[in-house]
């Protein structure tokens, strides 16, 4: 099957996937056992509010029904109102998200550019000393639990050597003197394009730490991803017969091996950006870092199913258009691909 | 049932056998340190109310007089916001986190692997269906799919497992479906069939314990990362309620006095770190030996 | 013949390939209207090239394939309306024995499971009168109790085999398709295996149906022989008679490049030309054809239809139609 016809099964396939999400967070929604009615209006409403709440959520109607409401709804990017703060959850999303996306890009960023390279050297000589030692750091990198990595590198370059700030995006003084004009909701962008130099300095010295320990997960899972998959190169046949020609090693690396691994970092930055959105939640809520991991997890406190339920959608599906996108290119690069 | 499971782990712990345990550990030291943490950690839980110094308050009696007492003789790790000896906290711990992360990977297999098996055998628009279903788990992040049941299912270990398991499953029935799929072909599930044997007998009796090994083996290294997705959503706050002396748990409410009571947080964390690590060395040197393409190139 | 055990009629059996999202689906002809009956307690024997249909055809006899088209009488019984369940009862009486001994047995099961299998799976046996059965069939293929406890891998070729021959004479079956039972066997095991059956067909008054390539070894086990070429046959008629008196070129071609136990007697070697041609795309008219050295104008234009030659021959060629006997 050619490559067109690999894209639009592949689509196919996504909307089936995005339907079959879709439906999941539905039953999911329909599992809590607190009526949602009474959760929006409060404990101390009366039973005719709760009623009229009811009818207002289409509560009262039968479940088909509420799943083509609800279907509606997304397709309107209306997620709903949060049970909590009674705002709209759709601009609250809009409003966190910036902050967590300036967090995934880095890390998937500094995922790649040091993961990859970590991965290429280690597979050069398997199993020589820095092979060893590099596989305990990545090792330890995938064991380490986020937010306790978090937790220490606060002890560390907080409390212990002031240098660098314990939360937030921005210090309290540039929030106050300073201000940041937003324009795309990255500090980092910002800041630069306005010409705000101290809030530059301030948001680059508070991105630092939550940044880097979202890094590490995806660092060494790339780094470890990319041992495996060089290996499996390197040990082919036509890397044997470019040895035995004489070319030089570096070369061989570089070019030949590193070309065919090159599709396969495709699937890598989706990787690291699947795992750093993950993490971000747990990064985030140490760091008081106003994006949706803290937004959502501020929902887990009080229980605010709507925010949850909506997070996990957005989330969700970012994450299948993230494949399709990689998968798409991929089949635009290599005539190869097949469907399994 | 029960010659059935004998099969299938006779069948592991002959593939094991033919590594030659010692000389496995001589050649991979970093692995027989693995086993080692491995093997206190499961020693630690499963005899914690021996072990433990205070058992009562590992089991989370507070004692408030003995609020935050830094780490001592007396107290190997500190005590905690309740009085609490954390060392005693720690191996109670233990059998929360080692409990949790294999009953994950085990309900994942038991659900993942069958269906991928049937997925396999029949082909189709079984196939297909079950394929599907794969991608729409597959699609959650894990960890956000498991906040959001278990959200809704209150805060228990059954309900993390589920909601963990819930994300998990996909990955064993993605592995088994070829393996099935290869297997189907095979001239013993033909000799099975010709003696009126129906697909679903065939299936439990020749398919899934011919394809259970490297599926099983894959799984066991999957462990130290559900110990930490499990750590992850006990951090959150959606754990096992207190008393219980849940690690996640544990480092989440020793946040709050992480500069001035650092041992509250710092031990249950590095139990976390410590555990996932072992399991996660052991995997990688499991994966090594069983991987054609490295093993050879030892030595 | 009156009472055939097996009556096969105008079976065909066609092999779809490619699938919903590969695109082209693809029919490959496996087997060609293929009719022929066997008679209870004989050997049957079928002979022809790989590729030729004779595999499919002991699977579609077990229904391990459906045929397309076609009708199986199998005593007495309609065999392929047969619904699933009922189907599942009636296996008893029909058995397959197949080439690869190590690959017919699932390697994680002990001798003893695996003979036990069938009995298990459709008798209510169980405990003691289980195993005695089981020890019952290893002693009547030969092989000692105590092998119960060994795994296909521990056993040699012949071993192997007669477990898989004891498996399949558990039930007490009728008829047995024996799918190149010797070819992956060391020459020597191979002469013990076909005595074996030879004797078990005598105590048990069982029908084979003994498919291989092998001509000697056919012929010396067979009463009937039935020559196929890419899913049909070609020839048929008792064993003994067919080597003297073989009509169609390709039975020719292949029985002078078998070995003669008689030295000196004559036999012109034919060597046929080229190769199989693939069943997705067969030849016009007589599938021979491409390969055929006494090939003439017709042979390309029209298939030649299996025709009585004398009463208990049949050949499908167009020269046997004319009335010529092509000479060996």
């Amino acid at each position: 099957m050619n490559r067109f016809q690999y894209i639009l099964r592949r689509l196919i396939l996504s909307v089936i996937v995005l339907f079959g999400v879709v439906t999941i967070t539905f039953v999911v929604a329909r599992l809590i056992p607190s009526d949602p009615a009474r959760m929006m209006v409060g404990p101390r409403a009366k039973a005719e509010q709760v009623a009229r709440m009811r009818e207002e959520m289409g509560l009262d109607r039968p479940l088909h029904e509420q799943f083509i409401q609800y279907v509606g709804s997304l397709l309107r990017f209306d997620f709903g109102v949060s049970f909590s703060n009674r705002l709209e959850i759709s601009t609250q999303l809009k409003q966190f998200l910036p902050a967590t996306l300036e967090l995934v890009f880095i890390s998937v960023f500094l995922a790649v550019i040091i993961g990859i390279p970590l991965g290429v050297i280690t597979s050069a000589r398997p199993n020589s000393w820095l092979d060893q030692i590099i596989r305990v750091v990545t090792i330890s990198g995938v064991s380490v639990p986020t937010f306790f990595l978090a937790l220490i590198l606060q002890i560390i370059f907080f409390q212990q050597l002031g240098w660098l700030p314990l939360a937030g995006r921005l210090s309290r003084d540039i929030v106050l003197y300073n201000p940041v004009e937003v324009q795309t909701g990255f500090y980092l962008i910002d800041t630069l394009i306005t010409g705000n130099w101290p809030a530059f300095g301030s948001a680059l010295v508070h991105v630092i730490l939550p940044a880097l320990t979202l890094a590490v997960y995806p660092i060494s899972l790339v780094a470890r991803v990319t041992r495996a998959s060089m290996l499996e190169v390197l040990s082919e046949n036509f890397i044997r017969s470019a040895r035995a020609s004489g070319l030089p090693e570096w070369m061989i690396l570089s070019q030949l091996a590193l070309k065919n691994a090159v599709s396969p970092a495709l699937t890598l930055v989706a990787l690291s950006a699947a795992y750093s959105i993950t993490g971000a939640f747990l990064v985030e809520t140490v760091f008081v870092w106003p994006g949706i991991g803290q937004f959502a997890f501020t929902a887990v406190e009080s229980v605010d199913f709507p925010v949850i339920l909506a997070i996990t959608l957005v989330v969700t599906i970012s994450y299948i258009l993230i494949n399709l996108l990689v998968d798409v290119i991929q089949a635009m690069l290599d005539p190869r691909v097949t469907l399994d | 049932m029960a010659s059935i499971g004998k099969r299938w782990f006779g069948d592991i712990a002959g593939k094991l056998e033919g590594k030659k345990p010692l000389k496995f550990f001589r050649r991979d030291p970093l692995a027989a340190i693995a086993v080692l943490i491995i093997l206190a950690v499961f020693i630690g839980a499963i005899f914690a109310p021996m072990i433990a110094p205070y058992p009562d308050q590992g089991a989370g009696i507070p004692v408030i007089a003995n609020k935050f007492k830094p780490p001592s003789r007396e107290f190997l790790m500190g005590t905690d916001y309740l009085g609490r000896d954390i060392f005693s906290r720690i191996l109670y711990g233990a059998r929360i986190s080692l409990a949790m992360g294999v009953s994950i990977v085990a309900l994942g297999l038991i659900i993942g692997l069958p269906l991928g098996a049937i997925a396999g055998y029949f082909g189709g628009w079984t196939d297909e269906f079950i394929m599907r279903l794969t991608d729409v788990f597959l699609a959650f992040p894990p960890l956000l799919l498991a906040i959001a049941v278990s959200l809704s299912l209150g805060r228990s270990f059954t309900s993390n497992l589920i909601a963990i398991s819930v994300t998990w499953w996909p990955w064993y029935t993605r592995m088994a479906r070829p393996l099935a799929l290869s297997i189907r072909e095979r001239q013993y599930i033909d000799a099975a069939k010709s003696m009126g044997i129906n697909d679903w007998v065939i299936i439990i009796r020749h398919v899934i314990p011919n394809i259970a090994g490297p599926v099983l083996v894959e799984a066991t290294t999957e462990i130290g990362l559900a110990i930490l997705t499990a750590a992850g959503l006990s951090f959150i706050g959606l754990g096992m309620p207190p008393p219980a002396a849940d690690w996640g748990e544990m480092v989440a409410s020793g946040r709050l006095y992480i500069f001035q009571q650092w041992w509250f947080a710092t031990f249950p964390g590095l139990a976390i770190l410590l555990t996932a690590l072992a399991f996660n060395l052991l995997g990688d040197s499991v994966h090594e030996h069983t991987n054609p393409y490295t093993s050879g190139k030892r030595e | 013949m009156d009472k055939p055990l097996i009556r096969i009629k105008n079976l065909t059996v066609d092999y779809a390939s490619g699938g919903f999202l590969k695109g082209v689906t693809r029919n490959v002809r496996a087997l060609n209207n293929v009719s022929l009956d066997i008679a209870p307690g004989i050997t049957f024997g079928v002979v022809g090239e790989s590729g030729c249909g004779k595999t499919t055809l002991g699977r579609a006899l077990l229904r391990l394939v459906e045929p397309t088209e076609g009708e199986i009488v199998f005593d007495g019984q309609d065999w392929l309306s047969m619904n699933q369940k009922t189907l599942r009862g009636k296996r008893r009486d029909m058995q397959i024995i197949f080439q690869n001994p190590t690959s017919s047995l699932d390697p994680r099961m002990k001798t003893f499971g695996l003979i036990a299998e069938p009995l298990r799976a459709q008798t209510d046996l169980r405990g003691e009168p289980l195993k005695a059965r089981v020890a019952e069939l290893l002693i009547m293929v030969d092989l000692q109790e105590d092998q119960m406890d060994r795994r296909p891998r521990e056993l040699s070729g012949g071993q192997a085999q007669r477990v898989a021959i004891a498996r399949s004479l558990a039930l007490s079956p009728k008829f047995l398709v024996l799918d190149e039972p010797t070819s992956s066997l060391d020459v020597s095991v191979q002469a013990q295996i076909i005595n074996l059956l030879i004797r078990l067909q005598k105590e048990k008054g069982l029908t084979y149906l003994f498919i291989s390539h092998d001509l000697p070894v056919v012929q010396y086990i067979s009463q009937w022989l039935a020559v196929m070429y890419l899913g049909e046959i070609v020839e048929l008629s008792p064993s003994d008679f067919i080597f003297r008196n073989a009509l169609h070129p390709y039975t020719q071609a292949l029985l002078s490049a078998t070995p003669q136990p008689v030295p000196g007697s004559k036999r012109k070697r034919i060597v046929l030309e080229g190769n199989v041609p693939s069943p997705a795309n067969p030849p016009s008219g007589c599938t021979f054809h491409t390969r055929c050295p006494l090939v003439f104008e017709r042979c390309p234009k029209e298939k030649p239809k299996l025709v009585q030659v004398s009463e208990e021959h049949w050949a499908a060629c167009h020269l046997v139609g004319e009335g010529q006997f092509p000479s060996s």
